[in-house]
């Protein structure tokens, strides 16, 4: 699977990267939401897992564009995030995550959740 | 043209307009957006071009140049430069239930009756010549076109016949009973129709004439070179200026125009579209003047036409018939628009003011008739405007030989810009008194009348002739100076009453008071509840005070069951009935229902003072309130990343077990690293806790700033040169010894601070860092410059604030956020300051002063 992880902070994309990658999927990697964009039109990555608070173009803005490049793309977004209120969970949903994963989490329940999200697509 | 044809036109004219008016005043209730309109509101100003305008305008061009221009600029300007004061005057009067200009100075000034009875006079002085003025319009165009001779006899006129059609349109449309406000929607919207139908009508003849007749400005302005003798401008600035002045300040006391201006607004965001499409439309409609003036003197002047009609003479001239019918009807629309509206303000003013008080004297009949009250004062108000209409035509009829459009209109505004000092001072400066007020009126009112009249008398008032100013500026110069000086003086030699105190603070601050204003009690006696409700429902019907007063109390959760009203509830119905009879006689109602104590000046100062502190002091709360939650989301969030890298990081190692040796302490590395700044983060907000709650201890002593740049700047110079980057101490423009006062170790952490962020900033290889000191004679200045890539100027204030990064694209090493925003409280602590200079690209140089030891 392609993945496009986008985090601002470069030790969670280094750890992010790492295991992925240990996954056996095929990971870009973007430090801001321009980037991040600039990645997704050119690889089209079937998940794309987005922090929020980015230099640029934050993380709602990216799922934005993202979900609106073609008809035939449709993409998974998952937000990792610090914001953890009720009220952000939600809106993340509302700005179309199929997942929002609160800050800190544990690699193995990331991994998992991802897994299904790509089982539920291939289904 | 045909009488009949004429007539018919006019009395259709009015018919569609009242349709107009009526089906619009039914949309109010379900289509909001047709009424509540900004358009619609700017255009209804244009109630200020009155027939003066339409005909006048030209009259005065081919007879003295152009100085009719004032006329326009003067609300022009206000409408642009004096928007503040326009929204204020509509605030308050959206407040106080305001429903004409006597009612608005009279409550400004301790809702005193007897200055709400002058004003009433002298509009109404100023008032009725000016409708006749209209009427004699009406009348003269009426003839001019139907080629009738004028009867010696008004009843043979057929324009009397217009004079009754209109005041019928008045009447129905007019005064309305049971409603508390003075509002006329539907009225207002056909006002906005008809000021649309004047400009398009005076358009259409000055471009028939411009560019039809003649092949534009250029010829007519050389025929008029040719036959007019000598073009004359008449006056120096002196009298220009006077007259912009009487004109700017005239303009929003002007019954009519006060009437739409601000009690017929809806919303006070339409005033903003209004400032820009009302000095439009004057442009408009003053476009045409100069060349409609120069060709009516050239064509028209021979036959001896009265040059107040060349607007309508010429197109008659030039025997386009149905163009004359429309210009007719323009300046139909712009006399009929203006009388509607004037009749309507004044005939409140007679009531509210001038009869209302009187009848409030005789306690008996109205405690006989208190139901019956409304229908009264609607009768009355009818009643009014019959007279006011009988005794402008009666002016007309009687006057109509001596006296043009201009002198007329010009006199009127005269009369009515003696409002203006009080007013406008009034509303800014709170120790204006009644007797101020009242002094500075009727003192300008009485030069106005001398320097106007006594010369019709045979006196002679060449004593107070000033060169080069006509008769009207002479007496504008001399009324409006002494008014505005009686006023001031007056004022300061005399004491406020309380109420006068009360209603002082009130409009003067009134944006303050908007919101308080419902809770501020500044009312002490006893008033039963019956009694306020049967005042209320002999105006209002009883159904609809029954709920009115249900509806306040469920608001602010107040008992009904009580005897004796509660404070609010006075209040509140004496404001409902300020809608109905103004707030003089409300005021007059109120305490003769009621036993009142009197409140001392300094008790009702005290009061409001202490209402309007409370609000601030509450709003800051509030906000401090926010802040902090701010803070603690922004701690919390940036504490969660460091971990969230801790956790992953380490749970890689535990389940990966066939890591590469280089990645191992790449991850391990990167755990130390996370785990400093996660400590850092912490000891930053302890700082910032402490110096905020003033619990962090300095160690002030002299110390030497050297010091301190050594200091800090040994931490930096393996990084520096790690990341190619160039870091420079200059000293040599600081050539004392001297010291400043403050703590060595805060003063080191405070440039670390800075300097960390520069080298972050700019680029490895090409940044360059310097540092300098200088010094004058009471501080020493630290300067501590970069190359990098800058602060845009308009983050320039946040940067010192807890938690604001400025996106910064070559972000490399993680700061918190806290390092600037604890800077500048150290520096604070030390009696010094903290600035930046920087632009987007431009690098930055941070400021640090602090004062010599």
């Amino acid at each position: 699977m392609r993945i496009l992880i986008a985090d601002d902070e470069p030790a969670i994309l280094m750890s992010l990267d790492f295991l992925m990658r240990k996954e056996g999927h095929q990971v870009y990697v973007a430090r801001d939401g321009e980037e991040a964009i600039q990645l997704i039109e050119k690889e089209l990555p079937e998940v794309i897992i987005l922090d929020i608070m980015m230099p640029k173009i934050d993380g709602y803005g990216v799922c934005q564009q993202a979900k609106a490049l073609s008809p035939t793309y449709q993409p998974k977004i998952v937000f990792i995030s610090a914001k953890i209120a009720d009220s952000d969970i939600e809106r993340g949903y509302q700005a179309g995550a199929d997942l929002y994963v609160p800050k800190p989490f544990s690699n193995r329940d990331l991994l998992k959740k991802v897994n299904e999200l790509n089982l539920q697509s291939n289904n | 043209m045909s009488t009949w044809l004429i007539f018919i036109l006019s009395i259709t004219y009015l018919g569609v307009l009242f349709f107009l008016a009526a089906w619009a005043e039914k949309q109010t209730s379900t289509k909001k957006s047709l009424i509540n309109n900004p358009l619609i509101y700017a255009l209804s100003l244009a109630i200020y071009c009155s027939a003066w305008t339409f005909y006048g305008s030209v009259g005065q061009v081919s007879t003295n140049g152009i100085s009719f221009l004032t006329v326009y600029f003067g609300p022009t300007l206000v409408m642009i430069l004096a928007w503040g004061f326009v929204r204020k005057m509509i605030r308050i009067s959206k407040i106080h239930h305001i429903t004409n200009i006597a009612d608005f100075i009279s409550t400004r000034f301790g809702k005193d009756n007897r200055l709400g009875q002058l004003i009433t006079l002298i509009s109404v002085i100023a008032g009725i010549p000016y409708i006749g003025l209209q009427l004699k319009a009406i009348s003269q165009s009426f003839d001019l076109i139907t080629l009738n001779n004028p009867s010696d006899y008004f009843y043979q006129e057929p324009s009397f016949l217009l004079f009754i059609a209109i005041t019928l349109f008045i009447l129905t449309l007019g005064p309305r009973k049971f409603n508390s406000s003075e509002k006329h929607q539907g009225m207002i919207f056909a006002i906005g129709i008809e000021s649309i139908i004047k400009i398009l009508a005076f358009l259409a003849v000055g471009i028939y004439i411009t560019y039809s007749i003649h092949s534009g400005w250029d010829e007519i302005v050389q025929k008029a070179n040719i036959a007019i003798p000598s073009i004359r401008f008449q006056g120096g600035y002196g009298n220009w200026f006077i007259q912009l002045v009487i004109c700017g300040v005239s303009f929003l006391f002007l019954p009519r125009v006060f009437h739409v201006a601000v009690v017929e607004i809806n919303e006070e965001e339409n005033l903003k579209q209004a400032s820009w499409i009302f000095p439009l439309y004057m442009v408009l409609i003053n476009l045409f003047v100069i060349p409609l003036g120069f060709a009516g003197y050239i064509y028209l002047h021979p036959s001896g036409l009265n040059p107040d009609l060349y607007v309508l003479g010429l197109p008659l001239h030039f025997s386009s018939k149905t163009l004359a019918a429309f210009v007719y009807l323009g300046g139909f629309s712009a006399a009929t628009g203006m009388v509607i509206i004037e009749t309507i303000a004044i005939s409140s003013m007679i009531s509210n003011n001038l009869f209302m008080p009187l009848l409030l004297q005789r306690k008996t009949y109205v405690e006989k008739n208190q139901e019956k009250l409304g229908s009264i004062i609607h009768n009355l108000r009818r009643l009014f405007i019959v007279a006011i209409m009988v005794m402008a035509y009666a002016h007309y009829w009687i006057n109509e030989d001596f006296v043009n459009l201009v002198s007329i209109g010009m006199t009127s505004f005269l009369i009515v810009a003696q409002f203006a000092p009080a007013t406008i001072i009034g509303l800014y400066w709170k120790n204006a008194t009644r007797a101020g007020a009242l002094a500075g009126i009727l003192i300008g009112f009485s030069i106005c009348c001398a320097l106007l009249l006594l010369p019709g008398l045979g006196i002679s008032v060449n004593a107070f002739r000033i060169d080069g100013f006509n008769p009207i500026t002479n007496a504008g110069y001399w009324s409006l100076s002494l008014n505005t000086f009686a006023f001031l003086s007056v004022s300061i030699l005399t004491k406020q009453s309380a109420k006068e105190a009360n209603q002082a603070y009130l409009f003067v601050d009134v944006f303050a008071y908007t919101q308080s204003l419902e809770n501020t009690t500044l009312w002490r006696g006893k008033a039963k509840l019956k009694d306020l409700k049967n005042a209320l429902a002999g105006f209002m019907g009883k159904i609809k005070a029954e709920a009115n007063l249900k509806q306040f109390a469920a608001l602010h959760q107040i008992s009904l069951q009580e005897t004796y009203a509660d404070p609010r509830i006075v209040n509140n119905t004496e404001k409902m009935l300020a809608g109905f009879v103004g707030s003089t006689s409300a005021r007059l109602i109120i305490s003769a229902i009621s036993k009142e104590e009197k409140i001392g000046v300094s008790e009702v100062v005290d009061l409001l003072q202490k209402s309007r502190d409370l609000q601030q002091s509450n709003y800051d709360l509030r906000k401090l309130d926010a802040q902090k939650n701010e803070f603690l989301t922004t701690v919390t969030h940036e504490i969660r990343s460091p971990i969230t890298s801790i956790r992953s990081l380490s749970e890689i190692m535990v389940d990966h077990e066939d890591i590469s040796p280089e990645e191992r302490k790449k991850f391990l590395d990167t755990i130390i690293q996370e785990a400093d700044r996660l400590s850092r983060l912490v000891n930053q907000v302890l700082d910032l806790e402490k110096l905020d709650a003033g619990k962090e201890k300095f160690r002030i002593e002299p110390v030497k700033m050297e010091a301190i740049i050594e200091k800090a700047t040994q931490n930096f110079i393996a990084i520096a040169q790690q990341n190619q980057v160039s870091l420079t101490v200059d000293l040599s423009q600081k050539r004392t010894q001297r010291k400043v006062l403050g703590d060595f170790e805060k003063l080191v952490q405070v440039v670390i601070n800075i300097v960390s962020n520069a080298i972050k900033n700019v680029e490895p290889g090409s940044g360059k860092i310097a540092i300098r000191l200088k010094e004058n004679a009471t501080h020493i200045c630290l300067e501590i410059e970069d190359n990098g890539i800058g602060i845009d100027p308009k983050f320039h204030d946040q940067i010192f604030e807890k938690f604001k990064q400025v996106d910064n694209p070559n972000r490399k090493i993680e700061s918190s956020g806290l390092g600037l925003s604890i800077s500048k409280k150290i520096i604070e602590h030390l009696h010094g300051s903290i600035q930046v200079q920087s632009a987007l690209g431009q690098g930055a140089l941070f400021l640090i002063k602090l004062p010599i030891e």
